[in-house]
Formats: structure tokens, sequence, C-alpha cells
């Protein structure tokens, strides 16, 4: 069905590909701007995100704050500066390990399912019924779970970024002895806006990544049953190269910029 | 006056031409029997005709907006109820909520799947999929229907039905219907003409009493079902 699926045998069909899903992103950005989008679909996928993923969100932060935070405190020990350990962590999880975990977890979560889903639609004709009857699969497909994901993704990471915490102080308490207060005062201390602008804005784009990529390889899918099956994992591992990629991008043009802007800022 | 042009129209998928220069016009109130065996291109040809899928080459007109099909896989939305999946038809054409109520429930009485407004898809038969498939497509007053197999796993009594409101949909309302369809029933009750696609072309066309009393060699096989003849479709060992 798909004008992609001519182009399979190309070497450069990621390129095609990687355009279609930047133009059905932009379509669908332009419809939740102008507000024409499913929003009983969107109400319906919203709720399922947040029902779907939190418990598997919760749980792995929590064990990737307990890792990280023996890792480091181990590190400091050896120096005998344990009080350095709040600070190091909370940047870790706030900045790096809070947005990347949340990210991971929702691509394979939700854009496995959302892939496998319109997928699934794709190949049973239910796309192409849309169509027929006027209904505009952007508007009533993408944009809904696009809008979803941009929302409960950034909540999701603020989860995360508490639970990892959680395991943090756990370590913090039980192996190192420090004092929780003292511990959480470096929170405070180190954790600035930006730090928060920095998550947000690594949340919000890997819940766009994960929404756009699913929708644009599911309804490119053909081929039956076989066909689900090689979009859902082709989603899932493009998001999360995605998501690893605009990590890095995002972690370091921030440094470039605040190196300029406010030397402070780099720590 | 005709909905449907289809001029010269060609489409390969990779190395498979399936339809090759084919030509067929459809006037309003005019009901069309598309036959032919299976894999020939029936349902590409629809899904041309309904803009779903490109010719390769060729123009394909169709001079309504109103246009809707009724899908061989039923394509019933899966997340909605039979009545949602009926409801999304009558969307785009500004009808009150009432208007839009009192739609659903004539178009399932009609099919006499009324106690299964709250179903989802897979809690129905095929079947009865097939019904809901063929109400939705019915519900918004087409101009245009495309009908892809609309009669298959249903029983002879409800063929009947089903063949029956086709005719009246063309007859009184001036629908302009291709049917694409296996069973001879629904060519004798319905049919105005009748095409044979086979090989990409349509080696015949003529009228269902001609139909049946061809000598032509690729249709008296298809009417008498024979296994030998000019059309293979498979071997017997
Ligand atoms: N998306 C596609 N990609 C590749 N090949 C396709 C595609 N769609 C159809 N075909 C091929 O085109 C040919 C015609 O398919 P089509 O579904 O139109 O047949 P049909 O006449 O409707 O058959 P049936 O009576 O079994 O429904 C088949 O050989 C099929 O393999
Ligand atoms: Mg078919």
């Amino acid at each position: 069905m798909s004008s992609l699926t001519k182009f399979g045998n190309q070497p450069f069909i990621w390129l095609i590909e990687l355009g279609q899903s930047f133009k059905i992103f932009l379509l669908a950005l332009y419809v939740i701007f102008i507000g024409k989008f499913a929003k009983k679909e969107f109400i319906e996928q919203a709720s399922k995100f947040g029902f779907d993923t939190l418990p598997v969100v919760g749980i792995v932060s929590f064990f990737i704050g307990l890792a990280l935070t023996l890792q480091i405190s181990k590190q400091l020990m050896g120096v005998g500066n344990t009080s350095a350990l709040g600070t190091t962590v909370a940047v870790s999880i706030v900045r790096e390990i809070g947005p990347v975990v949340a990210g991971v977890m929702i691509a394979a979560r939700i854009g496995g399912a959302m892939a496998a889903e319109i997928a699934t639609m794709s190949v049973t004709e239910q796309i192409d019924a849309l169509i027929v009857m006027k209904q505009n699969p952007i508007r009533f497909l993408v944009a809904p779970r696009l809008l979803a994901s941009m929302i409960m993704t950034p909540l999701l990471t603020v989860f995360a970024i508490y639970i990892g915490s959680i395991g943090g102080l756990l370590i913090a308490i039980t192996y190192v002895h420090l004092d929780p207060y003292m511990f959480f005062d470096s929170f405070r201390l180190v954790v600035g806006n930006k730090d928060i602008i920095i998550a947000l804005t690594k949340a919000l784009v890997n819940g766009a990544l994960v929404a756009t990529l699913s929708c644009t390889f599911g309804m490119e899918t053909g081929g039956g049953a076989a066909g689900v099956g090689q979009t859902t994992t082709k989603s899932v591992v493009w998001a999360m190269v995605g998501i690893f990629l605009f990590n890095f991008l995002i972690t370091n043009s921030v440094y470039s910029v605040a190196k300029v802007l406010d030397p402070a800022f780099v720590r | 006056m005709n909905l449907i042009e289809v001029k010269d129209v060609s489409k390969s998928f990779d190395d498979l031409l399936v339809l090759d220069d084919i030509s067929l016009n459809v006037q309003r109130g005019e009901c069309i029997v598309v036959v032919g065996p299976s894999g020939v291109g029936k349902s590409t040809l629809l899904r041309i005709i309904a803009g779903l899928d490109n010719p390769d080459s060729g123009t394909v007109k169709v001079l309504t907006e109103r246009i809707s099909m009724v899908f061989q896989g039923s394509a019933l939305l899966n997340s909605y109820t039979v009545g949602e999946n009926i409801e999304l038809a009558l969307d785009n054409h500004k009808f009150t909520k009432e208007e839009k109520e009192k739609k659903i429930l004539e178009n399932l009485k009609l099919i006499g799947l009324e106690k299964y407004i709250n179903y989802f898809p897979d809690q129905l038969s095929g079947g009865q999929r097939k019904r809901v498939g063929f109400a939705r497509a019915i519900a918004s007053k087409p101009e245009i229907i495309l009908y892809d197999e609309p009669t298959t796993g249903l029983d002879p009594i409800l063929s009947t039905l089903i063949e029956d409101y086709m005719n009246k949909l063309s007859r009184e309302f001036h629908v302009a219907s291709i049917i694409v369809t296996h069973q001879l029933s629904t060519i004798k009750r319905t049919a105005q003409r009748v095409a044979l696609l086979y090989k990409g072309k349509i080696v015949w066309e003529g009228s269902p009493q001609e139909f049946f009393d061809s000598n032509n060699p690729y249709v008296k096989q298809f009417v008498n079902a024979e296994v030998t003849g000019p059309i293979f479709s498979g071997l017997l060992e």
C-alpha cells in the first residue's frame, strides 16, 4: 500500500523512512495545534499510557537508582568523600538516568504495542476503511497518540526521577550510613530549573520519537502477521536508538550553550 | 451519466502484472458485477477506484465524493463497537446526534444485528462482521458503493437479503455499484452487466442472461465450475 515499500531494496531506505516520519510528525503536530484531533481517542491513549507504564517505569528506575548509587558510593568511599554522593546521584538521575530509563521503558511497553496495533489496523485494511470514510488517519490515529505520548512521557520521567532517587536514598542510608536529610539537601542544592528543563526536554523528545516512529512504521506495514511482527521490532529498536542519540545530543548542546551563557552552570 | 470512469488502468506488484489496460465505466444507478478467479485482481481494481492504491498507468475518474466500500475482510475498527463503527461513516455528514443514533439503529435492524450494537468486532462471527461492514458502507447513503464479496460467508437467506438490498439501492436510490463476487446467485439477482476478469484483462462483458447462456470458453468454465478449461486454477493430481 505504501510508497515506502517500493523503495524496499534501496540502500538509503532509512533516509526516506526518516523523512516520512518527520513529515507525519509535523502533520500531527499541526493537527494538534489547530485542535482537530480525535479527543476521545486521546483520552483513551493517555490513560492506557499511564496504567501500562507506571509499574515498569517504577520498578526499573528503583533498581537503577540502587545500582547507580551503590557504584558511585563505592568510588567516593575509596577517596573518602561521601559527602558528594547526593549531588552526583542527583545530577545523574535528573539529567540522564530518569529521562533515558522512562524513555526506553515507554519505547518497549507503549511503542511496541502502538506499532503492533497500528500495523494490524494497516494489514487488515482498517486504516483504508477510515480513509474511505473520509476520516483522516493523522487526526484520528497519529495526533491523539502523539499528544498522549508527549504529555505522559514527561510525567513518567518525573516519576522515574522520584523513584530512582528513593532507590538512591535507600543505599545512602543503609550502605553509606548518610543522614537522609543531608542526601536530599544536596539534591535541593544541585538540582535547579535548568536541570528540570533538560529532563523535560529530553522527555518531550522521547515521547515524540516513540509515538511518531510507531505510528509511521505501523501505517506503512504490509505483508500480514509477519509484517506486524517486523514493524513492532523495528519501531522499538529505532525509538531506542533515537532516545540514546537525542539524549547525548541534548546533553552535549546544553553544555556547549551553557559554556557561553553561564559558565557557573557547567559544574 | 458515468460516475466511475476507469481508463487504460494497469497495475503491477513487483514483477506481477495484475491489471493490464483495464477500462470500465459505471453509470448512476447501474450495477456491475465483476467476477474472476481468485487472485486475479478484483480487490485491487476496487481499491484503485476507491483511491486506496494508485494505478501504474491509466486514469480513474470518480465523479462524486460520496463513495463507500464493503471490504473483503470487513475491515471493522477493532477498538470500536459495532455502533461506533457505523457512526464513523456518518461523522462527516453533519447529522445531529439523534439522527445519527436513529440511522445506526435503522441500519443494524436491516441486517438483523440491532442487539449487537455494543459488541466489539472480536465478539462477532465472520458473517456478522461482514454484515456490519455492509451496514457501515450503506449508512451514509453514498452515490457509489464498491462491494468486495458482500455475501461471502453468509447463509443463503442472508445472502438474498443483502442482494435484494443492493438491488434496491441501485434501482431506487440510483447508487452506482460494482459488486465483486464468486456467487452465481448474486449475479442472477443483482447484475445489470457482468464482467469477467482474467489475466489482467476483462475477457468478457455482457448481460447476466448472456453470461449464463454464453458459449465463451472462459465464461462457460466459470458458470459450470469446471476444473478443465482456459482458466487455470490449479492441478488435480
Ligand atoms: N499489497 C500487495 N503487495 C503485493 N502483491 C499484492 C498486493 N495486493 C495484491 N497483490 C497481488 O495481486 C494479485 C491480485 O490480488 P487481489 O486481492 O486483487 O485478488 P482478488 O481477485 O481480489 O482475489 P480473491 O478473489 O481471492 O479475493 C494477487 O496475486 C496478490 O498476490
Ligand atoms: Mg479479493
